[in-house]
């Protein structure tokens, strides 16, 4: 999970690595650790990071958050939230990427996976490509069969739609 | 630059069979080394002992300054001919610091056929004289060697790439300013001769260093005349009358002295200064390579794991992160230097073929060496590829890459079939160096392709001579096929033949990019500009 904010008119990068033992963070691709970040909300917040405790206020403001720290005050806006918003738009259906046949297949119809979970292994240009579910769901479908050739853009396996999925994804 | 993160999982069996069977690789491959740097038969090296030489690898030992390390290149070169009789092709070459100075180390072998120059030698030879040319690195040479292999004078002689190129390379290397300095422990006849010659310092030992055109049976048959080896071109008559040589050594360990002083002497033309960075070590282990490179050549992998293990801090800026995928290019720094790197993650698409070439002229443009993985099947074929412009989009990735000024380093990481290996800096395309690992395969298609069409054509001309083929005897004939195509697409042939510039241990990747990127700063950028492009 990644953000984006403006930190006093200069814009930083920021990916959760972990959360547990603690929170681990990349910022602008140097990785920090917070012990304890403290409770979120405006007000007084006390957060350890790094091994050194850092008493902070904030406050809630328009178009950002004023934090003051250390005997300064900081404006911070959440530009974006990253690829959270990218994983809900996966689509159910997995199509060929090329033509080419089936190697073998890794799930039935019915099956739980998850995202990223190998579904199928093509082989194209003497190359063997294993195909991944793109959302965690079920298995609907698997149209085709080992050694089956296809062309490019054919449906090979399709996940159940979700409730809020657009009819035609 | 963000920290590529891993998704590997170093428990995984799947991790620990591929870490097995490249570990199995790795260890054919140092064994294959280790014998053809150290097996000689005993009585080649009683008679160096009997004449007071080192072995050639002490001589290169006591050469570098203490503590540095060697880059030997291509030590497999002539692995899989001759029946084995030249191993490393009786010549051994490589990269390392002399006296504080980046110098390529040239050595003969007379511990191999009285150090005779093999067709294959001279192909070594000429080569690393073009790498120093490239570089602009000084060379030195250790000269022991009794001149062409008669035997094979036909393939050693005659031809433009062969033994006749090295004098025209050490020719220009001089035209351009770079050193050479010639150390001559033994003989060096007929054409080796001109190698002191024409290099810009020299040092002969007394007593065992000798040079001539021709050695005294020859000069015997020849003329008649009858003349000692010292009389003839021995160290005192070359620094006190000919003035062939420059300086008479006491013994090899002297001479040696002498070369180091030589060298201490030089100038140190300022590096050309590319953008550099602190270095640090990869955040991923670069051992777990081996349990991430499939043991199938049709299988594929993720190259961000590998490139996760070869630069700096793991750290990686990928461009077009969306876009052509089969083909990721991106920004990061191996041993502190910024380069970008092109590596394969699938068949070449339109896509990924463009944004190749509009990588490479983005590198171009900001002067960032470029590093090419290679892992590549080819680019994709079929009618609907052809319809969209996959041949005018690769001839574009093709262009950008020969125009391309910056230097070019490229590392065969696994399959390289097809024109596949043009756009991503194959051996014809002038990369500064380009290295192997042991999985390496090489070819113009792959086995079972090849195997196809060749047991096809075959069963074709069967036909056509009104004979019959069963379904058996075309099994047997792709069988055969195969095996044959197999061992020439072997990492090992590739080496033998000089198509590279050595195998390495996939762990050693990031040293040994790091030795040839520091060593490539040392000539001057090219002037910049590209040829017409097929939009």
């Amino acid at each position: 999970m990644s953000f984006q904010i403006i930190l006093d008119g200069e814009a930083h990068e920021i990916e959760i690595i972990h959360r547990r033992p603690h929170l681990k963070l990349l910022i602008d691709g140097r990785e920090h650790v917070v012990e304890d970040p403290g409770h979120p909300g405006d007000g007084l917040a006390h957060a350890v990071i790094a091994g050194q405790r850092l008493s902070l206020a904030r406050a809630q403001a328009e178009g950002g958050q004023v934090v003051r720290c250390d005997g300064r005050t900081h404006m911070v806006t959440l530009l974006v939230e990253g690829e959270e918003a990218d994983e809900g738009a996966a689509l159910s259906d997995l199509r060929a990427p090329m033509p080419g046949t089936v190697v073998s297949l890794h799930a039935q119809p019915g099956q739980d996976v998850t995202a990223g979970m190998a579904l199928i292994t093509i082989e194209s240009m003497k190359l063997q490509t294993m195909l991944a579910a793109p959302r965690d769901g079920v298995v609907a479908e698997i149209c085709v069969a080992e050694g089956d050739l296809f062309e490019k853009d054919q449906l090979l396996v399709s996940l159940q739609k979700e409730e809020g999925d657009a009819g035609d994804a | 630059m963000r920290k590529i993160q891993s998704t590997i999982s170093t428990n995984s069996p799947e991790f620990r069979q591929y870490a097995e069977h490249n570990r199995k690789l790795v260890g054919e491959f140092r064994q294959k080394q280790e014998a053809a740097r150290h097996d000689r038969g005993q009585r080649a090296l009683d008679r160096l002992e009997k004449q007071g030489k080192l072995r050639p690898r002490d001589r290169i030992d006591k050469l570098l300054d203490p503590g540095t390390p060697f880059l030997e290149l291509s030590s497999l070169a002539a692995n899989r001919a001759y029946d084995g009789d030249s191993p490393s092709a009786s010549s051994i070459v490589g990269i390392g610091t002399v006296s504080g100075r980046e110098v390529l180390i040239r050595a003969d072998d007379p511990t191999v056929k009285g150090g005779a120059w093999y067709p294959l030698s001279a192909k070594k030879i000429v080569r690393a004289l073009d790498i120093a040319i490239e570089n602009r690195l000084p060379v030195i040479h250790l000269c022991d060697s009794a001149g062409g292999f008669l035997q094979l004078q036909s393939e050693v002689f005659p031809d433009k790439h062969m033994a006749g190129r090295i004098f025209r390379n050490q020719s220009i290397l001089s035209k351009m300013g770079v050193k050479q300095l010639a150390l001559v422990f033994g003989h060096c006849t007929a054409g080796g001769a001109y190698i002191p010659a024409l290099s810009d310092y020299s040092v002969i030992v007394r007593g065992t260093g000798a040079v001539f055109l021709g050695g005294p049976p020859l000069v015997k048959a020849a003329t008649g005349e009858d003349v000692s080896v010292e009389d003839l071109g021995g160290a005192d008559m070359h620094t006190s009358v000919s003035g062939t040589c420059d300086y008479p050594a006491r013994d090899e360990v002297d001479a040696i002295r002498i070369g180091r002083e030589i060298v201490s002497q030089w100038e140190r033309p300022p590096k050309w200064s590319c953008q550099q960075d602190t270095p640090e070590d990869p955040a991923y282990d670069p051992a777990e390579l081996y349990g991430i490179i499939p043991d199938d050549i049709k299988k594929h992998f993720d190259m961000r794991e590998v490139i996760a293990r070869i630069v700096d801090g793991s750290r990686f800026h990928e461009y077009q992160p969306n876009y052509g995928q089969t083909l990721i290019c991106g920004y990061a720094n191996i041993w502190g230097y910024k380069v970008g790197i092109l590596a394969n993650n699938g068949v070449l698409f339109n896509e990924s073929s463009l944004k190749g070439g509009h990588f490479i002229e983005l590198c171009n443009q900001n002067n960032t060496p470029l590093v090419f993985l290679q892992n590549i099947t080819g680019y994709m074929i079929g009618r609907d590829y052809e319809r969209n412009g996959i041949t005018k989009d690769g001839a574009k990735m093709i262009m950008a890459q020969s125009c391309s000024h910056v230097p070019k380093f490229t590392v065969m990481c696994n399959g390289s079939f097809g024109a596949g290996n043009y756009g991503m800096c194959g051996r014809a395309f002038d990369g500064r160096f380009l290295f192997a690992w042991p999985n390496h395969q090489i070819g113009v298609m792959g086995g079972d392709q090849a195997a196809n069409t060749l047991a096809e054509v075959k069963a074709n001309q069967i036909r056509r001579n009104g004979g019959t083929v069963d379904e058996a005897e075309i099994q047997q004939l792709w069988q055969e096929t195969r095996r044959a195509y197999e061992d020439q697409l072997s990492a090992y042939h590739s080496t033998s033949e000089l198509w590279d510039d050595g195998i390495l241990d996939p762990v050693d990747t990031r040293n040994a990019l790091g030795m040839a990127i520091s060593a490539s700063l040392n000539a001057p950028l090219q002037d910049q500009g590209f040829g017409v492009f097929r939009f």
